[in-house]
């Protein structure tokens, strides 16, 4: 009986070990990597890869929405394309925290936040041998991880005229300190790149754009100026067809959910040569709804920032001081599109070459937002409300 | 010499007085045997019983009542036999005979002087058998057969004479008594347990799936179980035919997991999941749409932990064994070859009609459905010998759903054999192909379904350019190629022990091609351009399993059983998909001729899971039964390396109608009750902290998070307890009742990071989270009257259910993608959780503001009933003619109607336009827009504000409002007609064809329907679907999902 019962247990034992032996005895999965084993120089390509990627996706959806908030684009009932009531509500300003874009655009953000962040945090553990594989990463880390904080500053907001972000299940930060933390991050990546590069003209003309929104214009026209050229190529998100450009499809031909306000065929009527800068598709033939063309197919980049844009920041800059100076910039940016020369400047003008010029670009909101223009009544939202999911899951986050 | 001695006395008289003791027996193989012959009868009435068991305990001697219930045995060993009769339906009997070996035996006596004559020569006429009279007059003939025999005697001195004589064979006719609570079906108790019912500690449920085939016709083997088991509901969540089921079983387990049961086909682990694919709004194919109901014997169903505790992890909501049918080996039909063959013919039509008083576009609605024609062919024949039985089957079902663009075409091939070399060692073999091809429509939350183009906007097809026909012509067909098959050996060398081992496989392809022509518009450029998708899903789930019962009797009284045994699976993944767009012609649809890769995804995955189990068994007196069981689970899924998790198990049943005193209006009295616990696994890689994934877009691949786990997560743990009666008395009513608790710890929750974390591409799963739930669970079942020519019965189900989650711990309320339903503490599991209506708001002149609604969301109900219930009829009449009807109903329960919030936001429904022109906001963006598409109407005379006319129908109007889900969150409780049938045996018309003048056994003729009737509060066109497919988080949400359909079948069935 003693020798049964010792037979029992050492079976026992045996099929308990096996049994652990068996289930631990899989395949990893071939569609994913554990997060540490990407601590490696050969994986910094993938990594920076990664974040451009979510840096597309976050740009386009977040500038979608922002100019449906904004008098740029419009939610018609009427249209035979639009079906959304999450748009119409962006649309409206009338936004509900649970807002289906308003949480897709939020994770977006927090993603590329975190992808940012994170190459940086690796950046730190990572023995690199390639000196400019670590310059280049620290300059993509730093350059995305302010391009964010750019964005939650720009773009949403705790409260209905209250804009900022949250970074990492934090206290909300308000535009200001988000803008100076992008500013500093922006910095930073300029110790990484060759002095007189386009990559420091780049993170010129974003810092004086990150100045200009936060207010301090002294500080924004001095970087403006050494900012983007003409003959510069655009800092630009890109796209694919597996990747869709998200404007061309809620706000393009893709599928047409919100159409370009009507003073944009207005324009076109006033000068035809503006289709350059403001491509319209209408609807169907016999309709009077126009959708945007600039973005007319899947995989067309958007600007993020270009030369004629840090054009017109710096004329708006060198407006009071020196308007001759303002106005020439405002021409070679018209000129740049085919069209005349305009003689007078003024804010309005000003305001209206940048949204010729940044045409669906999501720069309208801010414009309306600093020259006091925004179209909808008080009580609406001016920037894209803190989704629903942050408010219940983080908790320095009143709901 | 009572009926049981089995022997006959005959004197003949002539000039020679024979006494003759006439024994009957028969020989085979050199071994002594008997036959045994006799009648099985129902008690009641008297009705002879065809298709009994009687069988010869410990033998694998026995067979089956043919015609008129006369049964034969034959080769039975002579001496003491328990001959056990059963019958579905009916109690097992008993009974203990002497069977002796059987001859003629007599004695040869001077009938003058009474003297003993030795030395007569006796022959039976007609042969060269002889038999000669020892010194006593005695003769014996051994192992005569039966039969009438005639004796011819002569001797010198005495006038020869002949002696007509026969002989019976042993003789047992028996009277069944009905088994109204069917306590004799043997029942499944656990992984390597089974019992008969009226020993069962637990709760189980055996559907008789056979005999529900026979008198209706179902698409698929779970259309069947709704309405049929006690505290389970099986619900189609859409009209299409191919679609998912979502079980209901009892208060819903546990937190996590997709609340369905485990699902085992002849001891195989079979793949239970709902495939998306490249969606078509909503719907999925549903697996189980390949079990074909004509190929199954029966269903088994353990509902809850405490009697699925020894299933393991995976077991917390219940486990469904599916038996499918086997061959038979009938005595005196040695070899032969039974065949059934059944053709169907039916119709899917649309239940429910749209009225023109609720949608503008209600004919537009009405004329995208068609009537579905149903066509099925069933074959199966089965046999066998001694050695050998099989079962072989071949089903062809073609069925067109209620919508243009859904059909389903599936064969199934069968072919399960059981050898049995010997009493001491058996092998099943269980194998089925399923090949599958069904076309899905786009419906649901789709701008290109039917109905949401119908439904929604009063200019039909408006969100689509091409019209109709660009929906019409969007191919979505669905390849589904299934293996399953299993090996099960049992060895018993002694009446002490029996082993079994068993490996199986559940093998399934699946391939998906989705097409959008490039010559139809979609009013979407992507589509527009033409879009192609190939799908393709391979799973692999191997079963394997071991185990062994040593059975002892240490006392006379009491019975143990002890068991051991090892479970592993083993299951691979594999999935592809595809689509590319750019095609610039219909003519080649190849994917290959598109310019643009829109995605290319592929995943694959590989777990395991291996659990040791252990089981004591007692049964003391044939009165008392108690069983304690162990199972020590082991999870690849489990965190970062194999944890393990202890399930336990208890049970106890105590029969009280085995004391002699106890009312003998009882037939069954029994108290059981039982405890048991088991898990929910996480999800496949929700060990490990963050994973990465490629993503590919505009710069390449990169890496994005694809996965956020925690490793510190193990199985959710579901503990239950139940208490139950079962009752047979007055013999004609049975009641079965059970009361049971839920309760499970570690729920895994989806806990949701904030998106300023980053780490939000997957929900994170954490061990924080309980929930109780508890129920009643009632089963009447009656015979109501009977006789020979009328048999009515009836089955009444009753169910109640109810959870609430008990402690999210820090986590917040988990929502679906619409906000609509929540788990959050203190409330129900997937409450309808959203701002209440108040009412109206009026400013100060009284003009209509728009609705009052509560600041913080309120619970508003549930999508899972509280009251379920059932009542099936069954009325034969001369035996031939058999009528069933089913009706199933639920109450407490809600549904949120997401077409009406549409339907009044376009401005399509009738009534809400009149308001809005009432309230002269017809057409305007005021009140949030929500009658800016409402067509204004010059007819209608706008009511003046401040009046009484005015504010009643504002309140009216706000109460549609479409931006507020509380407008739309309805009854749902229902009653519906669910099956009904007549069917009539052509036994009586045709008589010369059946029996022994005719081919057929049997010829029935069939007309079922399903879905026949409903009656609900609900305003939408059926209270039971859901948009999102049956495995989502979403539960009652109607979103333009199609409607079950009406189905009616005539069938013919014909039996050789």
């Amino acid at each position: 009986m003693k020798n049964l019962n010792r037979l029992l247990i050492f079976a026992c034992l045996l099929s308990f070990s096996a049994c652990s032996d068996f289930v631990n005895n899989v395949d990893a999965p071939s569609d994913q990597v554990d997060s540490d084993q990407l601590n490696d120089e050969k994986q910094v390509g993938f990594l920076i890869a990664g974040i451009q990627q979510r840096f597309a996706t976050t740009y386009d959806y977040t500038i979608l929405l922002a100019d449906a908030l904004s008098d740029a684009l419009e939610f018609d009932w009427n249209s035979p394309s639009a079906t959304s009531q999450s748009l119409n509500e962006i649309d409206s300003g009338t936004i509900p925290f649970d807002n289906p874009d308003i949480a897709a655009q939020f994770i977006n953000i927090g993603e590329l936040r975190f992808l940012a962040d994170d190459l940086l945090r690796r950046a730190e553990k990572i023995n690199f041998t390639d000196e400019d594989l670590q310059k280049e990463t620290l300059y993509a880390g730093n350059l995305y991880a302010g391009i964010v904080r750019y964005l939650y500053a720009t773009y949403n907001g705790l409260e209905r005229h209250l804009g900022g972000g949250v970074i990492n299940n934090g206290p909300f930060i308000a535009s200001s300190e988000l803008y100076q933390l992008a500013i500093s991050l922006f910095q930073i990546a300029k110790t990484h790149v060759e002095q007189d590069s386009y990559e420091e003209r780049l993170l010129n003309s974003l810092i004086a754009r990150t100045f200009l929104f936060k207010g301090d214009v002294a500080e924004a026209v001095i970087f403006a100026r050494v900012g983007l050229q003409q003959g510069d190529e655009p800092f630009q998100a890109l796209y694919s067809f597996e990747s869709t450009n998200i404007y061309w499809l809620e706000g393009g031909t893709g599928r047409g959910e919100l159409l370009a306000a009507k003073r944009y065929l207005d324009y076109l009527k006033s000068d035809p040569k503006e289709a350059a800068r403001i491509p319209l598709v209408q609807v169907a033939d016999d309709s009077s709804f126009w959708l945007q063309g600039k973005y007319d197919d899947a995989d067309i980049p958007i600007d993020f920032i270009s030369w004629e844009e840090n054009a017109l920041m710096l004329a708006e800059l060198e407006m009071p001081n020196a308007p001759t100076i303002a106005l020439s910039l405002v021409n070679q940016v018209r000129f740049s599109f085919g069209l005349d020369a305009i003689s007078n400047l003024d804010i309005d003008v000003i305001l209206a070459e940048r949204e010729k010029t940044m045409f669906a670009q999501g720069l309208r909101l801010v414009d309306q937002r600093r020259h006091n223009r925004f179209h909808l009544p008080e009580i609406a939202w001016q920037y894209l409300p803190f989704s629903e999911e942050e408010r219940i899951n983080n908790p320095n986050i009143p709901f | 010499m009572g009926e049981h001695s089995f022997c006959r006395y005959k004197q003949i008289f002539g000039s020679l007085t024979l006494a003759l003791l006439v024994f009957f027996a028969s020989a085979a193989q050199g071994q002594p045997t008997c036959t045994l012959t006799g009648t099985i009868k129902d008690k009641r009435t008297g009705t002879p019983l065809v298709g009994a068991n009687v069988i010869i305990k410990g033998s694998l001697l026995g067979g089956a009542t043919g015609p008129n219930g006369f049964y034969k045995i034959s080769n039975i060993p002579q001496g003491e036999q328990t001959i056990v009769v059963s019958y579905i339906g009916y109690h097992t009997t008993e009974t203990t005979l002497n069977l002796r070996l059987a001859g003629l035996v007599g004695k040869i006596i001077d009938n003058t002087t009474g003297n003993s004559l030795p030395g007569i020569e006796i022959t039976i006429k007609g042969t060269d058998i002889v038999a000669i009279t020892d010194n006593d007059g005695k003769y014996v003939f051994e192992n005569m057969p039966p039969g009438e025999y005639v004796l011819e005697v002569g001797r010198q001195g005495y006038e020869p004479m002949e002696a007509v004589t026969s002989i019976s064979p042993n003789k047992l006719d028996v009277n069944l008594g009905e088994d109204i609570i069917r306590g004799e079906e043997i029942v499944v108790t656990g992984i390597a347990s089974r019992t008969s019912k009226a020993k069962a500690e637990v709760s189980v449920s055996r559907l008789p799936v056979k005999d529900y085939v026979e008198i209706n016709t179902y698409g698929t083997a779970m259309q069947l179980l709704n309405g049929k088991i006690a505290g389970v509901q099986v619900k189609p969540v859409s009209g299409n035919v191919g679609a998912g089921f979502r079980f209901n079983v009892r208060s819903g387990g546990g937190l996590n997991g997709d609340g369905q049961p485990v699902i085992y086909l002849d001891g195989v682990r079979i793949e239970n999941s709902e495939i998306i694919g490249f969606e078509v709004g909503g719907q999925g194919i549903g697996l189980l749409a390949d079990l074909n109901a004509e190929e199954i014997e029966s269903v088994e169903v353990l509902k809850g932990p405490a009697g699925s505790a020894s299933y393991g992890t995976s077991g917390s909501n219940g486990v469904i064994l599916i038996t499918t049918k086997r061959g038979n080996f009938n005595e005196g039909r040695e070899n032969a070859l039974a065949l059934n063959y059944k053709v169907v013919t039916g119709v899917n039509t649309q239940a429910s009609k749209y009225s023109k008083k609720d949608y503008r576009t209600a004919s537009e609605i009405n004329d995208i459905f068609r009537n579905g024609n149903i066509t099925q062919n069933s074959l199966s024949a089965s046999g066998g010998s001694n050695l050998i039985r099989y079962f072989t089957s071949f089903d062809s079902r073609i069925e067109d759903g209620i919508l243009k663009t859904n059909d389903f075409d599936r064969k199934n091939i069968r072919a399960n054999v059981d050898v049995i070399p010997s009493e001491q060692f058996n092998i099943n073999v269980s194998s089925s192909y399923t090949y599958g091809l069904i076309r899905r429509p786009a419906n649901d939350n789709s701008q290109f379904g039917y109905l949401f183009n119908t439904i929604v906007n009063p200019e039909p097809y408006f969100f689509v350019g091409g019209g109709k026909s660009a929906i019409d012509n969007i191919s979505d067909e669905n390849q589904t190629k299934r293996f399953i098959g299993s090996v099960r050996a049992e060895y018993k060398p002694t009446d002490y022990f029996t082993g079994r081992m068993s490996l199986g496989i559940d093998d399934h392809d699946f391939r998906q091609d989705q097409h959008y022509p490039v010559s139809e518009t979609y009013s979407d450029e992507l589509f527009d351009s033409g879009v192609r998708n190939i799908f393709t899903r391979n799973s692999r789930l191997a079963t394997y399993g071991l185990d062994g019962r040593l059975f002892l009797q240490p006392s006379r009284n009491l019975d143990v059983s002890v068991m051991a045994g090892i479970q592993l699976f083993d299951r691979r993944l594999n999935i592809f998909g595809t689509q590319r767009s750019g095609f610039l012609t219909d003519l080649i649809d190849a994917i290959d001729a598109g310019s643009e890769t829109i995605l290319i995804e592929e995943t694959t995955g590989h777990e395991r899971e291996a659990g040791v189990f252990g089981e004591a068994a007692f049964n003391y007196l044939d009165q008392y039964y108690f069983t304690a069981k162990i199972r020590r689970d082991y999870a690849s899924r489990i965190g970062l390396d194999a944890a393990t998790i202890l399930y336990p198990g208890a049970s106890f049943a105590w029969r009280l109608d085995r004391f002699n005193s106890f009312p003998s209006v009882f037939n069954l009295f029994k108290l059981r009750a039982a405890y048991g616990e088991t898990g929910i696994l996480p999800r496949s890689l929700d060990g490990i902290r963050v994973l990465f994934e490629p993503e590919s877009g505009g710069y390449g691949v990169g890496g994005v998070p694809g996965s956020i786990g925690n490793d510190k997560i193990k199985p959710e743990r579901v503990k239950e307890l139940e208490f139950g009666i079962d009752l047979e008395f007055i013999n004609n009513y049975a009641l079965e009742l059970t009361y049971y608790r839920q309760k499970s710890t570690d729920s895994i929750l989806e806990f949701r990071n904030s998106p300023s974390s980053g780490l939000t591409v997957t929900s994170v799963p954490v061990n924080v989270g309980e929930i109780k739930g508890s129920g009643l669970e009632t089963l009447l079942r009656a015979s109501l009257y009977k006789d020979r020519n009328i048999d009515l019965s009836f089955m009444l189900i009753n169910n109640f259910q109810t959870n609430e989650v008990t402690d999210m711990g820090d986590a917040q309320p988990i929502f679906d993608a619409f906000g609509l339903n929540v788990i959050d503490k203190g409330l129900a599991k997937h409450e309808f959780y959203s701002e209440k209506f108040l009412g109206a708001v009026f400013g100060n002149n009284g003009a209509y503001l728009g609705p009052d609604f509560s600041d913080e969301r309120e619970a508003l109900g549930n999508p899972i009933p509280s009251y379920t219930g059932s009542l099936g009829l069954n009325l034969n009449v001369f035996k031939n003619l058999n009528f069933y009807a089913m009706f199933d109903w639920a109450t407490g329960h809600k549904i949120w109607n997401g077409n009406q919030a549409f339907v009044n936001l376009a401005g399509n429904n009738p009534r809400y336009n009149l308001l809005a022109n009432q309230l002269n906001i017809a057409g305007t963006a005021e009140i949030d827009g929500v009658a800016e598409l409402v067509p204004v109407n010059q007819d209608i005379t706008p009511l003046q504000a401040g009046t009484a006319e005015y504010a009643a129908a504002a309140e009216e109007f706000s109460g549609m409002d479409p931006l507020l889900d509380s407008n739309f969150i309805e009854d749902a409780d229902f009653l519906k007609l669910r099956e009904v049938s007549v069917s009539y045996s052509l036994r009586d018309v045709f008589p010369k064809m059946f029996g022994t003048t005719g081919y057929f056994k049997n010829v029935v003729l069939t007309f079922s329907a399903l879905n026949v009737f409903t009656s609900t509060k609900y305003s939408g066109s059926d209270p039971e679907v859901n948009w999102s497919g049956a495995r989502e988080l979403e539960r009652g949400q109607d979103l333009f999902t199609l409607q079950n359909p009406r189905t009616y079948n005539l069938s013919l069935r014909f039996s050789l």
